[in-house]
């Protein structure tokens, strides 16, 4: 196989790993309300909103990299033709 | 007042919180580790200046991972420390209920005998210490379980302080590729048009291909990308949907009617969808026309019960309107949110909707309607049906730049008269065809056909139907509905509505209640000290029996003369 035909399998199937971990959804925020007050309700709500957020932007990220990839796979198989 | 029960339920949570935040964490894991193993594994097979260009990409991505990992784990021990604490003091609480209990019935008895002279008062003394000690020891319990929760608050607050987050939530993220819209921040935020349109035209070919085949729910969907692409994009999602449902699922059947083919293996490929989403009762909605071309452009809103499986219907009006404009106006049927569904059409289950999915669709539709305008220099009309005028009124109130609102058969807006939308130059029209049982319902609000509204109201005729529900979907059938709906979409004058006799009559009437109303108001809220108390309670009393006898007046108006009159007037004058 060429150099060019081994970067379009590769990253071909790279694309496909990174998107399928990009698709998987994020667990959800516990919904609660307790006794001890507000305080630690926000507290807590906080940390879980920022743990999303930075699931969700790896998320984003993921699916962008598998875009570059199938792109770079794509260009490598024209350019093997 | 803090309980066994409460500090256990509260155990609890904290329980179910470490274990969301460690799932959450673990997904963090899975998704930056073939991330960083795809980055290193690259080193070998792909090379060039784009190749270390994806890879510093990757690195500077999974650099904060590691803080957030240390983070978790502090928190996790807090919050594990924290729910043992709750569950140690929730025992602790629970046993000094019990030893309360048996003190109190002690001193009941104690009481009792020293009553008779069998006991001595020290003993009530003794066990009433004892009751007291265990109080102090509850509130003291409450106390120290205040003050660990608030540290560990404080701690918490602190870790999740530390987690670093991207300040602007990834609207765009930045790839060698291009740019790419986050999903979330895309269904969550709804990403300006316009800023979309720009960032779409600046893409290469490749890199909107790319797009359009990796993620073509996003595409399909994403107010400011062209109708060309979103439709391209759908046309794909459609295909997956129709490819991977299984035959007699929901998803199947759905999808059976909507494509209203034999074969659901076939999309009409000369048709053109700008939304598409199966999930729920489905979102979707088909332009009829080139809006990127044509001089005008409406937007169907339609009411409850609207689905994926039952689109075909909005689809032929939309398609008969864009017919009747003599194809001037490129007309849009949208079923781009989810419309409340009834379960037979009846007077009752319509009461039970609520204006929430209206405001939910009304954002939603502002949105779409800043998309029109990054590709059609076109006057837009936004037409709502039913519950859909309720819709196209919160689009309003969210801020749609549109040129004319146009409600037909509404069941009220949600505004008294057409000052309650934001100013501009927007018109206004409203319609109801004669007969129409929803139109007069005003459950959410006044009737926008009502001369104090302010809209321009225009002639839909009787009806054909017998049933007033059916006289309700008549407004898109062939007739002087649609030729008006056709004219004000075109920015021409329709023909100018007809009142019932009854509201002439009733009119003048409901003038001298609303004036009789105000006055009585601003007695109420006078606090002139030099008033006489009678003499308030005599004016309250006086346009009190005015609105009363107005009233009375109109009641007795309408039953004697209503109907008959009416059809006196309608063979005098012909109307």
């Amino acid at each position: 196989m060429s150099e060019l035909g081994i970067v379009t399998e590769r990253a071909e199937s790279a694309a496909v790993i990174l998107t399928g971990h990009a698709t998987a959804a994020t667990p959800t925020v516990v919904p609660r309300q307790f006794a001890a007050g507000s305080p630690l309700d926000a507290a807590l709500t906080t940390l879980e909103h920022r743990l999303v957020a930075v699931d969700r932007t790896l998320a984003n990220h993921l699916t962008a990299a598998a875009i570059e990839l199938r792109t770079a796979a794509e260009e490598a198989d024209r350019a093997d033709r | 007042m803090i309980t066994p029960e409460r500090l256990a339920e509260d155990a609890g949570v904290l329980l179910a919180t470490e274990r969301a935040v460690i799932a959450t964490a673990t997904r963090i894991t899975e998704r930056a580790l073939p991330l960083a193993g795809v980055a290193e594994d690259s080193r070998g097979w792909w090379r060039g200046p784009r190749s270390d260009r994806f890879r510093a990409t990757a690195t500077a991505v999974l650099t904060p991972v590691p803080s957030v990992g240390r983070a978790v784990t502090d928190a996790t021990l807090v919050l594990a420390r924290t729910r043992r604490l709750a569950t140690d003091l929730a025992t602790r609480l629970a046993e000094i209920r019990r030893m309360d209990g048996a003190q109190r019935a002690l001193l009941a008895r104690a009481r009792r005998t020293t009553a008779l002279g069998r006991a001595r008062p020290d003993d009530e003394h003794r066990i009433v210490g004892s009751i007291r000690a265990l109080d102090r020891e509850w509130a003291e319990i409450e106390a120290r379980w205040s003050q660990c929760a608030a540290q560990a608050a404080d701690t918490i607050a602190r870790i999740a302080a530390s987690i670093p987050v991207d300040p602007t939530p990834a609207r765009f993220t930045t790839f060698p590729g291009g740019l790419l819209v986050d999903p979330v921040a895309a269904a969550i935020w709804r990403p300006n048009p316009a800023a979309i349109a720009q960032w779409w035209a600046q893409l290469t070919g490749s890199s909107r291909d790319a797009m359009i085949r990796t993620v073509p729910a996003i595409v399909g969907n994403l107010d400011g990308v062209p109708f060309a692409d979103r439709d391209e994009a759908n046309r794909r999602t459609m295909q997956q949907v129709l490819d991977g449902a299984e035959p007699g699922s929901p998803t199947w059947g759905s999808m059976q009617q909507f494509t209203d083919r034999g074969d659901v293996h076939l999309i009409d490929p000369l048709r053109r969808f700008v939304v598409f989403d199966p999930g729920g009762d489905g979102l979707v909605a088909e332009v009829f026309g080139d809006p990127g071309r044509a001089d005008h452009v409406a937007v169907l809103v339609p009411g409850m019960g609207s689905t994926l499986a039952n689109f075909g219907d909005l689809s032929r009006r939309a398609a008969r309107l864009h017919q009747t404009s003599g194809c001037r106006a490129a007309v849009i049927a949208w079923t781009g949110y989810d419309t409340p569904q009834q379960l037979a059409f009846t007077p009752h289950v319509l009461q039970a909707a609520s204006d929430r999915q209206a405001a939910t669709g009304g954002a939603a539709l502002r949105w779409f309607a800043d998309g029109i305008r990054t590709q059609s220099t076109g006057s837009l009309t936004l037409i709502g049906h039913s519950y859909g005028s309720l819709t196209v009124a919160k689009a309003m109130q969210h801020g749609a730049d549109a040129d004319r609102v146009v409600f037909t058969g509404s069941p009220g807006v949600g505004t008294d008269d057409v000052t309650d939308f934001p100013d501009g130059p927007t018109e206004y029209f409203a319609t109801e065809i004669k007969g129409d049982i929803v139109a007069d319902l005003e459950w959410f609000g006044p009737d926008p056909t009502d001369p104090d509204f302010g809209a321009t109201v225009f002639d839909s005729g009787d009806g054909d139907g017998h049933d007033p529900f059916v006289r309700h979907g008549e407004y898109y059938d062939d007739g002087i509905a649609i030729e008006n709906l056709a004219a004000i979409v075109t920015g021409a004058s329709p023909t100018p509505g007809r009142n019932d006799l009854i509201e002439y009559v009733t009119e003048p009437i409901e003038d001298i209640q609303d004036a009789a109303s105000r006055v009585a108001d601003q007695v109420r809220a006078s606090d002139i000290p030099v008033v006489d108390d009678t003499l308030i309670d005599g004016a309250i009393l006086v346009t009190q029996r005015s609105v009363e006898t107005a009233g009375q007046v109109g009641e007795i108006i309408i039953e004697q003369v209503g109907h008959f009159a009416q059809d006196v007037v309608e063979w005098r004058f012909g109307w």
